[in-house]
């Protein structure tokens, strides 16, 4: 339906005006969402978090030598890092912004700004190809406070996130037109994915697998009544595609069936809830207490204990508080003080689903897909709710949101003009406003509601968080390194107490140590799993024992484990937080 | 195809089918056998005890019963008991009367009233579906009467009845003596008869009786049902409007407002004056208010508000975006969020013990799609209801989520209806869509399915509620105190002093509540109460509770009881003692004496 916005021009006219202001409407939303995304991004979150400090710093060793700092050769699956094999598209990603901007905060952080501009745009085309209101959904992500503070780091989600939303895209894109080499784009995309976050590498294949179920159902009639069978486009592409995912994961699974390699299975053995004991021994004590009947046998089989678990993990998502009211209890998921959407999001979420239940189309049961694939390998894992690990879900969120916003705008719009007519018109009064003029109102509503919600949490993300969420960042990390550089390259011995963790790789970073001599010291220094404990002159101990601190030596402990009125023949100096208390003392042991 | 009044008909089973009729009767005795023997399968011996609370009002029944007064020596007939100090509402000690006149002074009585409260839901709340189900095309169907009504709707009432039968959320509830179940069926009884009111006017005088006497059982009633019947009742006349349209007149809004609304609502609080007006009404007010709550954390949040508002620079955005009153509103919004979740629901349900079985939602698992089913059908397709029916729920929480202690399966039983009409609705449609589609292979999977899965997880509720869960649960339910009692007095055959050390200072509630003891009030020899300001006591008749440290006292003959460790420190072996029998009692993991002791005779 075209509106007339000024009768008196010309129809071809009024369209391109229309057209131009949406053209202008999606650039301010895009200049807003960036905006949001960058102003002061190394300042909130406060610092860089210690994986964000060793995504940095082997992204650094890979652009200089090809090697991360353990010595291994490009690594495909995974990189080392701490012991935690992190999947290594991320450190891949970031090498062109430590090229571009050298090793700092700011090169490790606008990566995921780029992310971050690249979701809104991959959202905005899904929402497109999905045949979601498209401008809601842009309106909704660029105000996202999930999408938002996921922006502002380096989160290997991030990175997966925009891959799989790219991927699916481009895949219902080549479903519905003619660009069917649009299917190698999304396959490569998603086969990517899995390289770039551990959750993905189950996600991607069960989103697949739903991606190809749904693109048969919705193109049935197409593949059914096809006569020559090597033309059936709609049944032998898709398929294809999903070969092709498969054969990216190949290494994945050769990883996975490799015994010695950790670089699969590290991180499900410490976070994985078949690994939890407990489970078993619940499972045990309540047979036992059941005198070991067939009955309890049964009912408290560990496998049915766990699949409660699971089953358990899976409804702490149906939390409010979790979605709407304060987020994920881990402060750095979260500033505690927002859920993941805005408080008035509920009712629209609610509303969309509503919708999208009522109207039963097949693609919905592609976000029903996807949301529980991004949602069950959280459910394998400890703890829940997890704001990071369901971050995949992200977008089937969003396009319920524009869907619940699009549909009540238009809801409101209808009942208000039947009010209008009941009571109003009909006692020979005119309409206020035209069908179009209430829509806006009622837009302009909501916007100003966005507008309070937005001012809300942007304030407290940029004034509050990061004073009270610093010592989650490890803020005081840079401070300190640079009170020790003299220290550190006069090769004075230093005593540095592991209290926030892996002081080492902060040492690293922002000494820009060069990966060469720490890769030649890998064979020669102390490890605690995969963190150096020991390099050069530096030893990095559980705790600090002020007194064995000998005289031109220097020890780094926590201020909260000194009495500093006690340090009589020590020169100390203090790294405060944000708040002004101590956090780092420096000691020089005097005589 | 259609009936008499218009009702369709054309899916339902036809009401002259002989096999539709019984199959109907089977299916309700079954419902009702289930229902039944889930609430009275060893009823008297689980949960094994009584807590506190329930000892309480017992022991207060026992007293009204044999002397017409409270154990402080009040009439029966007060608007508050003392009780402990925690100033119990009085219809359930009422009730507990005549069923101790009637059964006797057995512990077990004192959940007879809860379990009559259960299994009346499980008929009232049917009833409730089935007059809010009319509300689909009230213009049509408020004209057929109730009986061919219920007859044609029998299986909606059937669904709803089943969801109430094997709630673990009413099963649990109907073993144990809890005012609030009580309080729930008087509130839905009188739901129920506001809804009769609709064609008769007189039931609304009964409707808003029974509101007191909920109110009367339960504290927060007073706050829940105000609010559900002024939505009720707006609702009924807005319908009234669309029946007769002479009543959208103003005249006939504000008569009908002041006559349904207004006037009942006076009437309801004129009766609860009583209470409000009572000398005991403050102090369990301040009782109640008492509990750690989001109201008496002020301190709390103007403390956070300033440290937020110096961070973020104090401009007036700053004081206008964290102000303490969105913090306080932020705090009650998370509790009443935790009553949706659900885990709590459907999974786990209330941590503590005597609240539920900690291992089973409110209601079973395999209800979980059925509710979002019945959610679904009452948002788009049956409005009116629905929006009563989620109102009603949503309300029934608020004074739940004041508290810091949430999800609370006690304080939040006045949801226990509305949400059985959601799932039981959920029910219904589903078992219509299937019976529908029956030729399909697909309905025969999903329905067979899902009834093996009812079935499983009905069993092992059952399972878990008998065996583990007994065991279990024996601390929740104050185990220690009845047992020790228990074995002081068997050894206590020369009737001497029996002294505790290191249990309940209430412990004359349980000693108070042995079926044999009957001196009420509870007044010593000269006429006085036996409690102190906090109504506890360190003497009562011959027994000694907690006075001093645990020592052999200076009597020549005395049972005592008191923890192993104590035990062991008094060296009984080296001193004048004989020790004539000595018991050890390892509850829970807390290990206790009792010992029946006498001195040596001196020469």
């Amino acid at each position: 339906m075209v509106v007339m916005i000024n009768p008196a021009l010309p129809f071809t006219i009024q369209v391109a005006m229309k057209t131009n202001h949406s053209r202008w409407l999606i650039l301010a939303l895009i200049i807003l969402g960036l905006f949001l995304r960058t102003y002061q991004v190394t300042s909130s979150p406060p610092a860089l978090y210690w994986e964000e400090a060793a995504l940095g710093y082997d992204a650094y060793a890979i652009a200089e030598t090809g090697r991360d700092h353990h010595g291994h050769q490009l690594p495909l699956i995974a990189f080392e890092s701490f012991g935690d094999w992190k999947p290594s598209l991320y450190f891949y990603y970031l090498v062109l912004f430590v090229k571009f901007f050298g090793l700092n905060d700011w090169a490790v952080r606008i990566s995921g700004v780029v992310l971050g501009g690249l979701l809104i745009w991959g959202l905005y085309y899904l929402a497109q190809q999905l045949k979601f209101p498209s401008k809601w959904t842009l309106f909704v992500i660029v105000l996202s406070p999930w999408a938002i503070h996921f922006a502002r780091g380096a989160w290997e989600a991030h990175l997966a996130l925009v891959l799989i939303t790219w991927g699916v895209g481009l895949w219902w894109r080549a479903v519905n037109s003619s660009k069917k080499w649009l299917f190698v784009g999304a396959a490569i995309s998603l086969g990517l994915a899995s390289y770039a976050y551990h959750a993905a590498r189950l996600t991607v294949p069960l989103l697949v697998i739903t991606l190809l179920l749904v693109s048969l159902i919705c193109k049935r009639t197409d593949w059914l009544q096809s006569k020559i069978k090597w033309k059936h486009q709609a049944l032998v592409l898709p398929f294809g595609s999903a070969c092709l995912v498969a054969l990216l994961m190949l290494p994945l699974l050769f990883g996975l069936l490799n015994p010695n390699s950790s670089a699969i299975t590290q991180r499900y053995k410490e976070t994985g809830i078949t690994s939890d004991l407990d489970i078993i021994s619940i499972s045990n004590q309540l047979k036992a207490d059941a005198d070991n009947t067939i009955a309890a046998r049964i009912f408290y089989h560990r496998y049915v204990m766990i699949a409660r678990e699971v089953i358990k993990n899976l409804f702490s998502y149906s939390s409010l508080s979790f979605w709407a009211i304060n987020g994920d209890a881990n402060p750095r998921h979260g500033t505690g003080f927002t859920g993941l959407i805005y408080h008035v999001e509920i009712i629209f979420l609610v509303w969309g689903l509503v919708m999208m239940m009522k109207r039963r189309q097949a693609t919905d049961w592609l976000l029903w897909g996807w949301f529980m694939a991004a949602l069950l390998p959280a459910a394998l894992a400890k703890p829940n709710p997890h704001a990071l690990r369901i971050l995949p879900a992200l977008p089937p969120i969003i396009l319920l949101i524009s869907l619940g916003l699009s549909s009540s705008t238009k809801h409101l719009t209808t009942f208000i003009r039947q009010f209008e007519k009941k009571y109003i018109v009909k006692k020979n009064f005119h309409h206020f406003l035209s069908q179009n003029g209430v829509k806006k109102v009622i837009c302009l509503i909501i916007m100003c509601i966005y507008a309070l919600e937005l001012i809300s949490f942007y304030r407290y993300y940029l004034r509050v968080y990061p004073t009270q969420a610093q010592h989650e960042w490890q803020y005081g990390y840079e401070q300190l390194v640079k009170e020790l550089a003299t220290d550190i390259a006069q090769g004075t011995p230093i005593h540095f107490a592991r209290s926030l963790g892996r002081p080492a790789m902060y040492v690293w970073f922002y000494t820009q140590e060069d990966p060469r001599e720490v890769q030649a010291r890998a064979d020669m220094e102390k490890f605690d799993q995969g963190e150096f404990i020991s390099y050069q002159n530096i030893s990095y101990d559980r705790e600090v024992d002020v007194s064995q601190i000998g005289t031109g030596e220097v020890g780094v402990v926590l201020a909260s484990k000194v009495d500093l009125e006690s340090l009589t023949n020590f020169d100390v100096t203090i790294v405060n937080g944000l708040d002004d208390r101590p956090i780092w003392c420096v000691l020089r042991k005097t005589n | 195809m259609t009936g008499r009044y218009g009702v369709c008909c054309a899916r339902q089973i036809n009401m002259t089918n002989k096999r539709s009729t019984i199959l109907f009767l089977s299916l309700s005795v079954t419902v009702l056998v289930i229902g039944l023997l889930l609430r009275i399968y060893n009823f008297r011996s689980n949960p094994a005890t009584l807590y506190i609370d329930e000892m309480a009002m017992l022991v207060d029944a026992k007293s009204v019963v044999l002397t017409g007064k409270d154990i402080h020596g009040n009439s029966w007939l007060q608007p508050i008991f003392i009780s402990y100090g925690d100033y119990k509402q009085p219809v359930y000690i009422w009730f507990l009367s005549a069923a101790v006149a009637l059964f006797g002074n057995e512990q077990w009585v004192v959940r007879i009233p809860s379990l009559l409260a259960g299994l009346l839901t499980m008929c009232i709340a049917p009833l409730i579906g089935l007059e809010f189900w009319r509300w689909r095309n009230y213009k049509k169907n408020f004209k057929v009467p109730i009986k061919d009504w219920y007859l044609v709707h029998r299986w909606l009432g059937l669904a709803i009845a089943a969801v109430v039968a094997v709630s673990p959320w009413s099963v649990t509830f109907s073993r144990a003596g809890f005012e609030g179940h009580l309080a729930q069926l008087l509130f839905s009884l009188s739901i129920y008869a506001l809804q009769l009111s609709f064609r008769q006017g007189w039931w609304r005088w009964m409707s808003i009786i029974l509101m007191t006497a909920s109110a009367y059982t339960y504290y927060s009633v007073r706050f829940v049902a105000p609010i559900v019947v002024i939505l009720i009742s707006i609702i009924q006349i807005w319908q009234l409007g669309q029946i007769s349209p002479a009543r959208k007149l103003i005249k006939h809004r504000i008569i009908d407002l002041v006559g349904v609304i207004i006037i009942p609502l006076i009437g309801f609080y004129l009766l609860l004056y009583p209470q409000i007006s009572s000398p005991h009404a403050s102090a369990a007010d301040k009782f109640r208010l008492g509990t750690d709550s989001v109201l008496n954390e002020r301190d709390e949040y103007v403390l956070t508000q300033n440290i937020y508002r110096e961070l973020a620079g104090n401009t007036f955005i700053d004081r206008l975006m964290f102000h303490r009153s969105w913090i306080l509103i932020r705090e009650l919004a998370i509790n009443y969020a935790d009553f949706l979740s659900f885990n709590f629901l459907f999974l786990n349900g209330d941590d503590n013990l005597r609240h539920g079985t900690g291992a089973h939602g409110l209601f079973l698992l395999p209800f979980l799609p059925i509710f979002i089913w019945g959610s679904y059908d009452l948002v788009t397709k049956n409005r009116s209801m629905g929006l009563i029916v989620f109102l009603w729920w949503l309300v029934a929480l608020l004074p739940a989520a004041v508290p810091n202690t949430t999800p609370h399966a006690l304080r939040s039983l006045n949801a226990l209806v509305p949400l059985s009409l959601i799932i039981g609705v959920g029910l219904y449609k589903c078992v219509s869509y299937i019976v529908r589609h029956f030729d399909q292979f697909g309905a025969k999977l999903i329905g067979f399915g899902w009834t093996v899965w009812v079935i499983f997880a009905v069993a092992e509720f059952s399972y878990y509620y008998q065996i583990p869960y007994q065991r279990i649960s024996k601390n929740a339910w104050a185990n220690h105190e009845q047992t020790l009692i228990e074995m002081a007095q068997a050894l206590n055959i020369s009737h001497s002093g029996v002294y505790f050390w290191g249990l309940n200072s209430r412990l004359y509630l349980w000693i108070a509540g042995q079926p044999d003891y009957d001196q009420f009030p509870l007044i010593n020899n000269n006429n006085q109460a036996y409690f102190d300001q906090d109504f506890a006591t360190k003497r009562f008749d011959n027994y000694f509770i907690n006075e001093g440290l645990p020592r052999i006292p200076e009597v020549n003959e005395a049972v005592l009881v008191m923890s192993k460790s104590d035990w062991d420190k008094l060296a009984v072996d080296d001193t004048d003692i004989i020790v004539k029998q000595e018991h050890y009692l390892d509850l829970e993991n807390n290990e206790f004496v009792v010992a029946a002791i006498s001195r040596k005779l001196s020469i």
